[in-house]
């Protein structure tokens, strides 16, 4: 099952959506946070703004959509990476660090680059193969 | 499928995050109960008759402390000079234990340990990795590398290690009594070792602080800063560092500042401990450092 071009637009738009969103908390959190920065949480809005929005808006020109359950693993890992950067922003802010973080980095990654084999395999087999 | 997956996911994500912040902040765990008696090298006992305690001063036969009040930068600056026996400078863990989230108040501790003056330490609990050592006992061995940590010796001389360069027995063999693992340096060797561009990152901004420092002649200096409030602003990590230069500072090191800075003496606290600059009020932390018997 393949998503349909007007399911990539609402992607899209749930994009530019959620990039404002990390953009205006990582804002007033760092507004409220008595100068000390976190590279994490003031640039966290960069994940779901170029693997989101960017890619998505990349694909809906291209047409070449993803599989349903691809695209799913896929936002699943911008959105488990946007959490992470977040939480690490609320650590470093505070002082603080905790061995846990690394797993969001591990489970999004292995998520993104799922998608991502998904993808490509749905390529081959809904575009490359029928042009064949 | 889809669905489900998402609903499943998000619910674990969520869950997993909850986790990870209560471990973080609340649940407690203790690795290690401090035992001070074994290797706790003071053996001087206090003289209750030559005692002379004023709001400002605390002497007796073996310790002279001396509180000035500073106002500089639109801050109120806490200066302690401590003259006396280098054995009476220690440190101590909240709740007598080394451990995960085991904090308590500066002041808690202080009066658990009968502290005459104390400041807020270098809330070694906030890291998972960087030397501790306390009172002459090992607590934890993991360098990180580039950090700068305060070593204090046995004969009470200070100096600003890195913890890439030399390793924690090598520290103990050279005498290291504790050390102090937060930073940066503000002073070495008599020249400020921090800049503008070294705040960026760490904390810029004005805020509480709390250091150490040495003199030449080999005075002990506590200084606390009040800040995040309207009657202070607070400092700078670099103005902190020119200020403990101009009271002639040899090596000075920061700790543990924000809602944490406290400075405790003869019994009250005596900065403005505040969090969010909305009144007064002390954070638990980890450690203090302190002047006591």
């Amino acid at each position: 099952m393949i998503l349909s071009i007007l399911d990539i637009k609402r992607t899209i738009i749930k994009y530019i959506f959620f990039t404002i969103f990390i953009l205006v908390f990582g804002q007033i959190y760092e507004h409220f946070s008595f100068g000390v920065i976190s590279n994490y949480m003031i640039y966290a809005f960069l994940i779901p703004l170029i693997l989101g929005l960017l890619i998505n808006t990349i694909i809906y020109f291209t047409k070449i959509v993803p599989s349903k359950m691809g695209s799913c693993l896929y936002n699943n890992g911008i959105i488990t990476l946007t959490v992470g950067s977040i939480l690490k922003g609320v650590l470093d802010i505070y002082g603080t660090t905790n061995m846990y973080l690394k797993i969001y980095l591990y489970a999004g990654v292995v998520l993104i680059i799922a998608g991502i084999i998904l993808y490509i395999i749905n390529i081959k087999k809904n575009y490359i193969f029928k042009i064949i | 499928m889809k669905k489900i997956f998402n609903i499943c996911y998000l619910s674990i994500l969520s869950i997993f995050t909850i986790f990870v912040l209560l471990n973080t902040f609340v649940l407690s765990e203790v690795y290690q109960v401090a035992n001070n008696s074994s290797k706790n090298k003071t053996l001087i006992e206090p003289s209750d008759s030559e005692k002379t305690i004023t709001e400002t001063t605390y002497k007796d036969e073996n310790v002279d402390i001396e509180l000035k009040t500073y106002r500089e930068k639109d801050t109120t600056i806490y200066v302690a000079s401590i003259k006396g026996d280098s054995e009476l400078l220690k440190t101590a863990l909240a709740n007598n234990s080394y451990g995960k989230n085991v904090t308590a108040k500066t002041s808690t501790i202080a009066e658990d340990n009968n502290a005459i003056l104390a400041i807020n330490g270098d809330y070694y609990g906030a890291q998972e990795k960087g030397y501790v050592l306390k009172n002459g006992v090992i607590y934890r061995n993991i360098a990180v590398s580039g950090k700068e940590d305060l070593v204090i010796y046995e004969d009470g001389t200070m100096e600003i290690i890195n913890e890439s360069d030399i390793s924690l027995e090598n520290l103990l063999e050279k005498g290291a009594y504790n050390i102090l693992s937060f930073g940066p340096g503000l002073i070495i060797n008599g020249k400020i070792s921090v800049d503008a561009n070294d705040e960026v990152g760490k904390a810029m901004a004005s805020n509480p602080r709390t250091a150490i420092g040495v003199l030449k002649d080999g005075t002990i200096i506590f200084v606390v800063s009040d800040g995040r409030s309207n009657d202070s602003e607070g400092l700078s990590l670099l103005e902190l560092a020119e200020f403990m230069k101009n009271i002639g500072c040899v090596t000075a090191y920061n700790l543990d500042g924000g809602g944490s800075s406290t400075m405790y003496f003869n019994g009250k606290v005596i900065n403005n401990p505040t969090t969010s600059g909305r009144g007064t009020s002390e954070r638990s932390v980890s450690d203090i450092v302190y002047i006591g018997y």
